[in-house]
């Protein structure tokens, strides 16, 4: 039941590695940039420093190929020199007036999201934007009380102040404009056409409130104009507009490994169109030593996560194969590719359909650079049409499950990544092999070395959790297994004991997981440590068990023998009895004991949990 | 996506219907505990749990499914009322209900969405997140402290009941002595005194 799908890869249009190489290296170069991520309460968000006007430092504009003018508006008021335009087209992505945007920063792993609102080339031959921002949700947490905040909605800037806009050269070295974003207005202002049901599942991100930059008021009340263009502008289109393909795009960054790695890529494939076709522009290779992908999730047997994924396309390019297929490289021991793993799921209709998920590893060498092995979250979205698995993977935003769009989506958050576990399988996998039972691979991974424990994990997970769990977070194909739970485990606290591939990767896991942080949903840091299994007892019997020495074995008849060895009730007239009644007396008292141990340590965790500033909520 | 709850669904049904059974000791077979629970209902299936982090000494436990969840429930309180002793006396099992996170090879939850995160460690929450590992650690110490007290009180108990055990035997030994060889009813009509007739 598992098919295979090749994709096809189209070349994007530049061609030119080199020369964008070079304009890349831009990004390489010391940032100037200072990120305040995680100071960003108190005051606006990065947003406010970026804004400063630091000084641009653009590459060489005039001879890029990759830039051309659309459609004219109109001249200057002012300045005759200034040129206005409607449009305009780079690295083969067409950016019009109005459209939403990506603008990364090299040294932040989320894009920020901003509406074109001007678009001029000066009397110097400089090509400018306006772009007014969109905050993200945890741009603003200071300010959200208690409002609640869909998982991809954005707020809109507004007011006066710094933080509103930029205006920015379209090639900047400290941002630059990676992708179209597709952000529609969920508001219900009656100046807003309201989106039809496609297009918010098209929608990157969806926005119905505005942040005001001064006041840092949100409200969902629009002003008449903001950044002194009329209001209907920021509104959803009135038609349905046919947005031009664009095949993923800005992929740029692919980092030399020494480079302090840029978040990169964002692009967006998916297009809107009002049309039947929805054709993805997800065209990727995939080697052939992909194709086992289809089986390994579905003899998992419990991959079926009929998600509905949407899937960024990540796109970097890579720099030795400028043509033909790109192979998406995996994470491998350089750690600069990125990887993306290959999903089959099963649906309803028993049609395995291929998800891709586009994780972006980005791995970075350095281990200066923050962003260090953060995987970055990707949006998928299920296919919806069983039938074409050869095809080209299809973008649908259909969900499968039948649920709103909007609570399947996670969005990234720029504090950190939440990265959501999802049947994981890592390519070069295979299922195929049959295992040894686990209690002696328990005992030779032991000898190896490769036998880990993990603990303060939710008790609820399965084995198959917990492997997907550590291959997501540390990237690594482990089998796994929870500890069962008896009398006396502390029901908050799970276990389970994973065995990895080498003792390398276990001892590689067991300090990553040391020095820095794992948290799962509900606030848990995970713990490891090397796991060691004390041996099974030999039979010796249960203290407890007594007999009575002096009796020869032979004196005891038939029915005694068989008495010992079966089970019986004690009758209450007997030393028996009473003495299996101190047992029980005791039985209870350890149970006493452990009850008291798990509440006082269950205390302690919640302390500790209710300092914790942001949990993740599920 | 119906597949999985039903066989979510079924494994629900199947904790419900399995017994944990505790104190078991180490010589008992999963045919004596068959034979043992099966006067009380029909035994599906017993599984033994193998105990990898507790020391030597802890017994062993199983979980026994049984085919209706009443017969579960039945031999539960059974056990509980009255002392029940498998393979060996007096330390009688223990038997509770079973939950699920005593399965190991339980299948997935449908529809759970699990998030997990890096924290960087300029993150607020990294140092109470450090804190809590060192306690979890701190805790896995402690259980493993109280089970090591709780193997030497059990062990202790057992010493005791055989120091008594003997010490009962040796007296019963010695009446029945008596008795037998009849010193007792010559020593009775010596001193003139009745001796209960004692059927032989």
């Amino acid at each position: 039941m598992c098919v295979c799908v090749s994709l096809h890869f189209v070349p994007f249009h530049f061609s030119l590695f080199d020369a964008n190489l070079t304009r890349r290296a831009y990004f390489a170069a010391g940032c100037i940039l200072q990120c305040t991520q995680f100071k960003a309460f108190e005051k606006l968000t990065p947003h406010c420093d970026k804004y400063q006007m630091l000084p641009f430092r653009e590459a060489e504009e005039d001879s890029s190929p990759n830039f051309s003018w659309g459609v004219k508006k109109g001249k200057g008021a002012l300045n005759k020199g200034v040129q206005f335009y409607k449009s305009f087209t780079y690295e083969g992505v067409d950016i019009s007036l109005y459209d939403c945007v990506y603008m990364c920063r090299p040294d932040e792993d989320e894009p920020d999201i901003g509406k074109v609102v001007k678009i001029w080339e000066t009397a110097q031959k400089k090509r400018m934007v306006k772009v007014v921002w969109f905050f993200r949700p945890t741009e603003v947490i200071h300010w959200l009380g208690n409002i609640k905040l869909l998982d991809n909605e954005l707020l809109l800037a507004s007011g006066e102040g710094i933080g509103l806009s930029n205006c920015n050269p379209v090639i900047l070295l400290q941002e630059a404009i990676t992708g179209k974003c597709n952000v529609v207005c969920i508001s219900t202002d009656t100046r807003n056409p309201q989106p039809k049901d496609e297009d918010l599942d098209t929608a990157d991100f969806v926005f119905c409130r505005t942040f005001d930059v001064r006041t840092r008021e949100i409200s969902e009340e629009f002003p008449n104009s903001i950044a002194q263009i009329e209001v209907e502008h920021y509104f959803n289109k009135e038609t349905d507009q046919k947005q031009p393909l664009h095949h993923g795009g800005k992929g740029s960054l692919e980092k030399p490994q020494s480079s302090s790695s840029f978040g990169g890529t964002t692009t967006k494939t998916v297009v809107k169109d009002g049309q039947s076709g929805r054709s993805t522009q997800l065209k990727k290779a995939t080697s052939s030593s992909r194709e086992r992908h289809g089986n390994i999730s579905v003899t998992n047997g419990t991959v079926a996560r009929t998600e509905v994924k949407y899937s960024c396309c990540i796109s970097p390019t890579s720099l030795s194969d400028s043509h033909a297929l790109k192979k998406r490289k995996l994470l491998d021991s350089s750690g600069t590719a990125p990887f993306e793993q290959h999903k089959v799921m099963q649906s309803k209709s028993q049609v395995t359909k291929v998800v891709e998920k586009g994780g972006q590893g980005n791995i970075s060498v350095t281990d200066k650079t923050v962003a260090g092995t953060e995987v970055k979250h990707s949006y998928c979205t299920s296919p919806t049409s069983l039938s074409n698995i050869h095809a080209l993977k299809k973008r649908n935003l259909q969900d499968s499950l039948g649920t709103a769009p909007f609570e399947q989506r996670k969005v990234m958050k720029s504090t950190s990544q939440v990265i959501e576990i999802t049947a994981w399988v890592k390519e070069g996998a295979s299922t195929w092999f049959k295992e040894q039972p686990w209690n002696e691979r328990l005992h030779v991974a032991q000898e190896r070395g490769t036998l880990v424990l993990l603990e303060n994990l939710d008790p609820s997970y399965t084995s198959a959790e917990v492997e997907d769990i550590v291959g997501r977070a540390l990237e690594q194909k482990v089998s796994a297994k929870m500890v069962q739970h008896n009398t006396f485990s502390n029901s908050l606290n799970g276990k389970a004991f994973v065995i990895f591939k080498s003792s390398e990767h276990a001892e590689t896991a067991i300090s990553k997981l040391k020095k820095r942080c794992l948290m799962l949903g509900d606030g848990r840091p995970v713990v490891a440590r090397r796991g060691t299994i004390e041996e099974p007892v030999k039979c010796s019997g249960l203290p407890g068990h007594l007999s009575i020495g002096r009796i020869k074995f032979q004196k005891l008849g038939e029915e005694m023998r068989k008495a010992v060895s079966t089970s019986h009730h004690s009758q209450s007239n007997t030393i028996e009895h009473e003495m299996a009644v101190e047992w029980r007396a005791l039985q209870e008292k350890s149970s006493l004991w452990w009850k008291a141990l798990h509440e006082k340590q269950a205390a302690e965790i919640e302390l500790l949990r209710g300092k914790l500033k942001s949990p993740i909520w599920n | 996506m119906e597949a999985l709850m039903e066989e979510y669904a079924a494994f629900e049904d199947k904790v419900k219907r399995t017994i944990y059974i505790d104190n078991l000791s180490p010589l008992a077979k999963e045919s004596v505990l068959r034979a043992a629970l099966d006067q009380f209902g029909n035994v599906i299936q017993v599984k033994f749990i193998r105990s990898y982090l507790e020391m030597k000494g802890t017994a062993c436990t199983a979980l026994v499914e049984m085919q209706s969840a009443k017969e579960a429930k039945t031999i539960i309180s059974v056990i509980c009322n009255s002392p029940f002793m498998i393979s060996g006396m007096p330390r009688p099992v223990r038997a509770c209900s079973a939950v699920a996170e005593m399965f190991d090879d339980r299948p997935r939850k449908p529809g759970r969405k699990i998030v997990c995160r890096w924290l960087k460690t300029s993150d607020p929450d990294f140092e109470v997140a450090m804190k809590m590992k060192l306690i979890i650690r701190k805790h896995a110490k402690e259980a493993n402290f109280l089970l090591k007290r709780q193997l030497e009180e059990e062990e202790e108990l057992a010493k005791e009941q055989s120091e008594s055990l003997n010490a009962i035997y040796s007296k019963y030994e010695l009446i029945e002595d008596v008795t037998k060889s009849g010193t007792a009813i010559r020593l009775a009509k010596r001193y003139k005194m009745r001796i209960a007739d004692v059927d032989r």
